[in-house]
């Protein structure tokens, strides 16, 4: 059998087995749990960080203002990481007598983690929540998300993430993806086997940064290294698919993809440093999990590089052949019934693109799940597509280029800083 | 408070389960197709060798216009198609392979021998292309481009254009006697009209016959 069968075949199980895995741990979640109660007994701080985000922070304090939740009870915290455009004098304006629970603070720049341990410091919450500064929530997600922290055992809690009304293609392939992310979180909280927590929006118990230190300021993805810690030290963190936050993504080709560098490198990096996670003392997130998540990355280079390679020979002997006919493009669109009935001979005997409609109906499904636990209405079969055709080869290239970085030992970067 | 790690070996082992019935599923959706197909071969090679019949009796009766003629040879290039398709699903050696190649090549035959008995009693004018091709590694690619040649050829005027293929390493008695006739060493390699042997790597190497 060819190299590239066994690939293919071999990812699909993997695939197949690990998706199996996810929705029985979910159905049984369900079957077993009741709905878990809201709730405001808490008191809240929510910190935002913010770098040159004067475009959108004025909506993001409006946005965690708005939140449902016992004005009593809430603190606002805003931290100016050393902005050079206006973001310090927006988020001012609210730290008036209007809005006594805002507060603000601002200090020379030293990245998200400094201006996160700054608000912690600062805070009177017994549960923390770090939002972005370019991030919106519905008004009833942190009552939902207060919620789980009934339960004593959980340190942390993550919500659903959604792309804020995606316009480009960049945007709307992130949106699926976030929407297969909703899933997966809930998923995973089914087993405790969350490894990364969005730093858009996620709530922690206060507690565990006075006994465990605050955020690693000098981590490429401080979120996802506080995620590893936790799970090292045996806490739960769960997951709210009812909290519901909508963030900017990165909206073009070069800031996705330094994003994407910076993710991927922090995930290499922070693994490692965490690869005691690894193995059956961590239950399904040692077992399945994580080696699922490694596995899928290396499999899915791999497959991507080989496909690219063999289409690329594909269409030369293509070419070839056309050529040897003397190939006129009208001659393409003379199907007739024995070529219709032939191609679904081939197709349907195909045992990769049987697995491929198979593996598309699962994403569907992810989805499906995923709209209905966050009440999203909007129309998204086209961005589904968009997905489908390129994500794997932007997923891919992603990775290629986060190890050239980390081969060469090239500088990762946290954002494009505009001129 | 620390939590104990959740037992999930139980779910992991439905998971395996789940997984090994959903690709056992798949391979015999994959097979019920393949075996489709076969079936649909097997029906078209007894409706051909059904349409031939009556083209023989015609042609006995000297009744030149016989609508079958058309559709017969569409068909048989129908079914070779879909043959190489259930070769490279079911494996060359497959018995319903070979089964179905040896009728097929009966049929190919006999409907170029009807061919020629049209031409000799009603004076029609036919291009016939015998093609011996080879699906071994070093002559396979070269087959593939030859053999799509020929279909493009056909399509040109397939009233008047016959192609007949046959697989040089087949081990039926029929091409045996084939290849001894026109004295076939080198594949792949192009009969026209029973005359000319001839290479090709493009259409315009047929040109002269159209």
């Amino acid at each position: 059998m060819e190299t590239y069968f066994i690939l293919v075949y071999l990812l699909s199980y993997i695939g197949i087995l690990a998706t199996s895995f996810y929705v029985i741990n979910l159905f049984l979640y369900y079957k077993k749990k009741f709905e878990v109660k809201e709730s405001t007994e808490k008191s809240v701080t929510i910190i935002i960080p913010a770098y040159n985000e004067e475009k959108t922070i004025e909506k993001t304090i409006k946005s965690a203002l708005s939140l449902d939740y016992p004005k009593e009870k809430l603190e606002i915290i805003v931290v100016d990481d050393g902005s050079k455009d206006n973001t310090y004098s927006i988020a001012k304006k609210f730290t008036s007598l209007k809005f006594p629970i805002v507060k603000i603070f601002t200090k020379q720049n030293g990245g998200k983690g400094t201006a996160l341990n700054l608000g912690i410091k600062n805070s009177s919450g017994e549960i923390i929540i770090t939002m972005d500064a370019d991030t919106y929530v519905k008004p009833d997600a942190l009552k939902k998300m207060i919620g789980y922290f009934t339960d004593k055992i959980v340190v942390c809690v993550s919500p659903s993430m959604g792309i804020y009304k995606p316009k480009n293609i960049w945007e709307k392939i992130q949106q699926i993806e976030y929407h297969m992310g909703v899933f997966l979180r809930k998923s995973f909280a089914s087993m405790n086997a969350i490894h990364v927590t969005p730093g858009a929006f996620s709530a922690y118990r206060k507690d565990f940064f006075s006994k465990h230190g605050g955020f690693d300021e000098n981590n490429l993805t401080e979120d996802l290294e506080l995620a590893l810690r936790i799970q090292s030290k045996d806490y739960v963190i769960e997951n709210s698919p009812n909290s519901v936050a909508f963030t900017n993504p990165p909206s073009t080709f070069k800031t996705l993809l330094v994003q994407r560098k910076r993710w991927y490198m922090g995930l290499i990096k922070n693994l490692w440093n965490y690869r005691q996670l690894f193995g059956p003392k961590k239950g399904a997130l040692g077992t399945v999990v994580l080696p699922a998540a490694v596995t899928t990355i290396i499999l899915s280079i791999i497959l991507t590089v080989y496909l690219i390679v063999r289409t690329l020979i594909k269409i030369k002997d293509e070419l070839i052949l056309l050529n040897s006919i003397n190939f006129h493009f009208k001659d393409a669109f003379e199907l007739n019934y024995y070529v219709v009935g032939n191609y679904f001979f081939d197709l349907l005997s195909n045992k990769i693109f049987i697995i491929t409609v198979f593996f598309i109906s699962i994403l569907w499904y992810y989805i499906v799940f995923s709209k209905r636990k966050m009440i999203y209405n909007e129309k998204i079969k086209l961005n589904f597509f968009l997905y489908l055709v390129f994500y794997g080869f932007l997923f891919s290239f992603w990775w290629i280029v986060t190890f050239m970085y980390m081969i060469f030992n090239k500088k990762v970067v946290w954002r494009v800083e505009n001129k | 408070m620390k939590q104990k790690r959740d037992k999930y070996r139980g779910r992991l082992f439905l998971a395996f389960i789940m997984t090994n019935i959903i690709f056992i599923f798949i391979f015999l959706f994959s097979f019920s197709i393949s075996y489709l197909n076969y079936q649909n071969i097997n029906s078209q090679n007894n409706l051909i060798d059904e349409y031939l019949q009556d083209l023989s009796e015609d042609i006995l009766k000297l009744n030149c216009e016989n609508k079958f003629l058309l559709e017969s040879s569409e068909k048989l290039d129908n079914v070779g198609a879909r043959l190489s398709l259930l070769e490279t699903r079911f494996g060359k050696k497959d018995s319903r392979v070979i089964e179905q190649k040896e009728l097929y090549v009966r049929l190919e035959i006999k409907h170029f021998e009807i061919i020629k008995k049209i031409q000799n009693i009603c004076g029609k004018n036919f291009t016939t292309i015998l093609f011996f091709y080879s699906n071994d590694e070093v002559y396979e690619k070269e087959s593939e481009i030859i053999g799509f040649i020929l279909g493009t050829f056909k399509n040109k005027d397939p009233e008047k254009i016959m192609v007949y293929s046959f697989d040089y390493s087949s081990e039926s008695e029929p091409v045996k006697l084939l290849k001894e006739k026109y004295g076939i060493k080198n594949i792949p390699i192009v009969i026209v009209n029973e005359r000319d042997m001839i290479f090709i790597d493009s259409i315009d190497d047929l040109d002269y016959y159209n």
